[in-house]
């Protein structure tokens, strides 16, 4: 029996490292390294940016399919949002305006302007730290941080929730506009009106940290070859690559949201709570979202209008299981 | 990459125990426990040391670390419940025997899951555990029939131990090829030489040394060095009537970590070459370590004895019969 010890052990060691294998999906399974550590905790599934009135909002998800009836952040863990406002966006290729919400002009110029740092101490409580803004900018942060219903308009995500974190402060500030004195003559030369955002996440381990990459979610870069048969270590590559190098070392576009803040936010050009994403991207995507079943076009439980906008938690709803494709 | 570098790590941890890859169950141990130390509730962490506990189990027989185990996945999910910390307890289960248990907790875990994820570690888990009570009708239904249709790792992997226990060497063998594909492809090179040897078990267990050979040739590329391909390639020394060599093998990797299995075998090869007094040796440490097992509260140690037992006081037997 001890033979079939070893039989098995190997098998079941192999079910701990690689954990449950990500289905050709949505952004939820871009994580291997993530995932075969069971750090689902860190784990990126969406970022949306979008707009309320004079706000910026940037909300966060991470531990898709979290199911359970309360949650705290882990205290290894490190999230980021990352604020480029000084890249170029153009708007001259509709493919890409369809696909990627513009041409980022200058990719290897992409850097961040501001970054929001969130930590956690034992108890999960909220640590935010801010670089690019000033303190008087840092309090106009509106934060929140805890347990909601996966906004994720997707047939899988009904009834599951994620750990959100969601920020709200003056678009203003975003640009990086400085305050208008009133008898300041008019720039000559526009204002970049253009965002990119993105956000990563950190934690140690044995074999060193691990991080992920997470900005337009859904595989955004797909059906460019990478994305392809979705293999794990090119997933962790994209993982491990700053925005900046993508296209100097992947040959991608920059894994950013692109966001043209003089125009609503809508995917793809931000990601309004609202956006079936998974029908938007459909002509792009060949098929990767193909699991959607029951086929939602709307979140299964209504947003909030106001702060933190994403809806409360579910419990105890059973997700649908697989069922027939949806039509594209 | 990483991820390459960490299957490795943790397979060989789990299948093997030489002084090397034991090292790394205690490097892990302590990793771990300094983790939990600086941030105590992170359930993933718990897990990671559960992980290292079990595997470590596995390497010395020592039931504390399976009580470790238990105690840090009892940790795990008292944090938040997850599907990896419910495939943790499966995971124990199964090792202790608990085959019912690993089932129920197989289950736990299947229900967290999603139509998002194609888990076909909980699969293998269920087999694993449906093999153990001699269920393989069942085991067989929750796979594919054709190691063709396997579509990864853990799945073709659960296959060919279907085939194997109900006596299908063929089919077995080629379910552990697709499993050792895939491994391959992943650049897994430690789990695709486990299941290249896997793959030769099953034509050894069938008593065909020549089929084996080139299975144990493949593996031999990926993974010379595994004390699990070592196991079998003294399993073909005994099968094709060296037991001399067979048992200098078997005695390496007990000199590398003792393990009663290895020990009965020993202790057959030993008597079969007419040296009492190296088979009383490794009788007298079979027992020992099947002791130690059953008095920390492991019962599944009982069949193992009495099975040593029946050994003991046979006829000449040949190691390879027993299996």
């Amino acid at each position: 029996m001890r033979i079939e010890k070893f039989f098995a052990g190997l098998a079941l060691a192999l079910a701990a490292a690689a954990g449950a294998a990500p289905a050709i999906a949505a952004d939820h399974g871009d994580t291997p390294n993530l995932i075969a550590l069971a750090r689902h905790d860190a784990r990126i599934s969406d970022l949306h940016v979008f707009r309320d009135g004079d706000n910026l909002v940037l909300a966060l998800s991470t531990f898709p399919n979290l199911a359970a009836l309360s949650y705290r952040f882990p205290s290894d863990l490190t999230l980021r949002l990352h604020i480029d406002n000084h890249s170029a966006v153009s708007f001259d290729n509709p493919v890409d305006n369809a696909q990627f919400g513009g041409t980022i002009v200058d990719p290897e110029g992409v850097g961040a302007d501001i970054t929001l740092t969130f930590t956690f101490d034992r108890n999960g409580t909220l640590e935010l730290a801010t670089s690019g803004l000033s303190g008087r900018q840092e309090k106009n942060i509106k934060l929140f941080a805890g347990m909601r219903d996966d906004p994720f308009i997707r047939g899988p995500q009904i009834g599951r929730n994620v750990a959100a974190i969601v920020v709200e402060f003056p678009l203003a500030d975003a640009l990086g506009e400085k305050p208008q004195k009133k008898k300041r003559k008019p720039k000559a030369k526009p204002e970049n009106k253009t965002l990119l955002v993105w956000a990563t996440s950190d934690v140690p381990d044995i074999a060193g940290p691990y991080s992920e990459l997470g900005a337009r979610a859904l595989r955004s870069q797909c059906p460019q070859p990478v994305c392809v048969g979705v293999d794990g270590a090119d997933l962790n590559l994209r993982n491990e690559t700053s925005p900046h190098q993508y296209a100097l070392l992947l040959n991608l576009r920059p894994d950013v949201v692109i966001y043209d803040a003089s125009r609503p936010a809508a995917f793809p050009n931000g990601r309004a709570l609202t956006d079936d994403v998974v029908n938007l991207i459909a002509p792009f995507g060949q098929n990767i979202l193909a699991n959607d079943y029951p086929c939602p076009s709307a979140n299964d439980v209504p947003f909030l209008a106001d702060f933190p906008y994403l809806a409360p938690p579910q419990y105890g709803v059973a997700p649908p299981g697989p069922g027939p494709a949806c039509p594209l | 990459m990483r991820r390459i570098f960490m299957l490795a790590a943790i397979a060989a941890a789990s299948c093997a125990s030489s002084p090397q890859e034991a090292s790394d169950a205690d490097a892990r141990i302590q990793y771990y426990s300094g983790r939990i130390e600086a941030h105590p509730g992170v359930y993933a962490l718990h897990l990671g040391l559960a992980q290292a506990y079990l595997d470590k189990a596995r390497e010395t027989h020592d039931p504390s670390f399976i009580h470790a185990a238990l105690a840090e996945s009892d940790a795990s999910l008292s944090l938040l419940e997850s599907v990896e910390g419910f495939k943790m307890k499966a995971r124990i289960a199964a090792f202790r025997h608990h085959f019912d248990e690993a089932l129920e907790w197989a289950a736990k875990a299947e229900a967290l899951t999603t139509a998002d994820v194609d888990d076909g570690a909980i699969a293998a888990l269920k087999v694993e555990a449906l093999l153990g009570l001699g269920r393989a009708d069942e085991a067989r239904a929750l796979l594919p029939a054709r190691a063709e249709d396997a579509d990864g790792f853990h799945v073709a992997a659960a296959l060919g131990h279907v085939y194997a226990a109900i006596g299908s060497p063929d089919l077995a063998a080629a379910a552990f090829a697709r499993a050792a594909a895939f491994a391959e492809a992943e650049g897994a090179d430690q789990l695709a030489g486990w299941a290249e040897t896997s793959a030769a078990g099953a034509y050894l267990d069938a008593g065909d040394a020549a089929l084996a050979n080139p299975h144990l040739e493949r593996a031999k590329g990926f993974d010379a060095d595994s004390r699990f391909f070592r196991t079998h390639l003294a399993e073909r020394a005994a099968l094709e009537g060296r037991p001399a060599e067979a048992l200098a093998v078997y005695e390496r990797l007990i000199a590398e970590a003792d393990d009663p299995e290895l020990r009965r075998r020993a202790f057959l090869l030993a008597r079969l070459q007419g040296d009492a007094t190296r088979a009383a040796a490794h009788l007298v440490a079979a027992e020992r370590l099947l002791r130690a097992a059953l008095d920390a509260g492991e019962s599944y140690a009982r069949a193992d004895l009495a099975r040593l037992r029946a050994d003991a006081d046979g006829a000449d037997v040949a190691p390879r019969s027993e299996r």
